[in-house]
C-alpha cells in the first residue's frame, strides 16, 4: 500500500523519516528536504537532497569524487471524511543522478515520469553522456531514452556502494538496512508507481 | 543553491510552502542563475536550463509549479 496517513504532515514525515535513515544508515548524512505546497491542486510534495547549503550528497567512490542528487515529486489525494480522512502520496516523477564533483553533468540519470511524455518515450528511462553504437552510427545515450523498471533509491545506493565502491556506513549493515527498506516500500508503502 | 532568506529556510525545514513562497524559491534560484523568473520559466519549457545542480533544482521547482497551473 502506499504512504497513507491521517494528516499530510504525517505523510511527508513518514516518507523524510524513512529515506533520511535510509541515506545515513548507508552511505550519506545528507538530507532530504521535503516540502508540501497545498495551496495548490493537487497539493505537490517535493523531495531533494540537501548536504548543508550543497544541493546534493557527496560520496566518495573508487573513481574519485561523486555527487549524489536526487529529486522526486509526488501529490497527494484524499479519501474519507472526518476521522476516516486519509492522505496518500503518490510518485508523479523521480530522478536520481550521479556526476563527478569535477563536472556539471550527470554521468548517469535515470527518470521517471508519470504522465506520458509528449514525445511517447519510455516513462521510466537511463540517460547520459555515454555513445551507444547504433548499427553504423554513434548515438548520444542522451537523445535515446532507454527503458527501465521502476527504479528505487534503495537500487541506486546499492549501485554507488557494490558498483562504485563508496563506502558505507561502519555502525549498521547496509545490505539488512537496503533489503529492509525496500521490502517497506513494496509491502507496506507502495505498489509499483506509487510512494 | 542561493542563500535564502530566514523564512524560506524556516518552511523548507518545517516542510511546508505556500504557491508564494514556492514563486519566490524559483525567483532566488532563476537570480543565481542570471536569469528573470519569466526566463527562467521559459527556459524550463523548451528545456533549456543549465544541465548543473542548480539548474535542474529550478527546472524541478518550475514543473511544480507548471503542474498546478496546467
Amino acid at each position: 500500500m502506499p504512504i497513507e496517513e491521517r494528516s499530510l504532515e504525517r505523510a511527508i514525515g513518514v516518507l523524510r523519516d524513512h529515506l533520511n535513515g535510509v541515506l545515513a544508515r548507508t552511505i550519506s548524512q545528507a538530507r532530504l528536504i521535503v516540502f508540501a505546497v497545498r495551496d495548490i491542486d493537487p497539493p505537490q510534495i517535493g523531495v531533494h537532497l540537501r548536504e548543508g547549503t550543497a544541493i546534493g550528497a557527496q560520496l566518495r567512490s573508487s573513481y574519485g569524487g561523486l555527487r549524489l542528487l536526487l529529486t522526486q515529486r509526488c501529490i497527494s489525494t484524499v479519501a474519507g471524511r472526518g476521522r476516516r480522512r486519509t492522505h496518500t502520496l503518490h510518485t508523479v516523477h523521480y530522478r536520481y543522478a550521479l556526476r563527478a564533483e569535477d563536472t556539471d553533468e550527470p554521468f548517469i540519470r535515470w527518470e521517471y515520469e508519470r504522465d506520458r511524455p509528449e514525445g511517447q518515450w519510455c516513462r521510466h528511462h537511463v540517460q547520459g553522456p555515454q555513445t551507444l553504437r547504433v548499427a553504423a552510427s554513434d548515438v548520444s545515450l542522451n537523445d535515446l531514452h532507454l527503458p527501465t523498471g521502476w527504479v528505487t533509491i534503495e537500487e541506486v545506493i546499492r549501485f554507488c556502494i557494490v558498483d562504485l565502491g563508496v563506502p558505507t556506513n561502519p555502525a549498521h549493515d547496509w545490505d539488512a538496512v537496503l533489503e529492509d527498506s525496500y521490502r517497506t516500500f513494496r509491502t507496506d508503502f507502495a505498489p509499483i508507481g506509487e510512494v | 543553491m542561493p542563500e535564502l532568506p530566514e523564512e524560506l529556510k524556516q518552511a523548507l525545514d518545517e516542510g511546508s510552502l505556500t504557491r508564494e513562497q514556492l514563486e519566490k524559491l524559483v525567483g532566488l534560484e532563476a537570480q543565481a542563475l542570471g536569469l528573470s523568473f519569466e526566463g527562467a520559466v521559459e527556459a524550463a519549457r523548451a528545456g533549456k536550463l543549465p544541465v548543473t545542480d542548480l539548474g535542474t533544482l529550478l527546472e524541478f521547482h518550475i514543473e511544480m509549479l507548471e503542474t498546478a497551473a496546467a
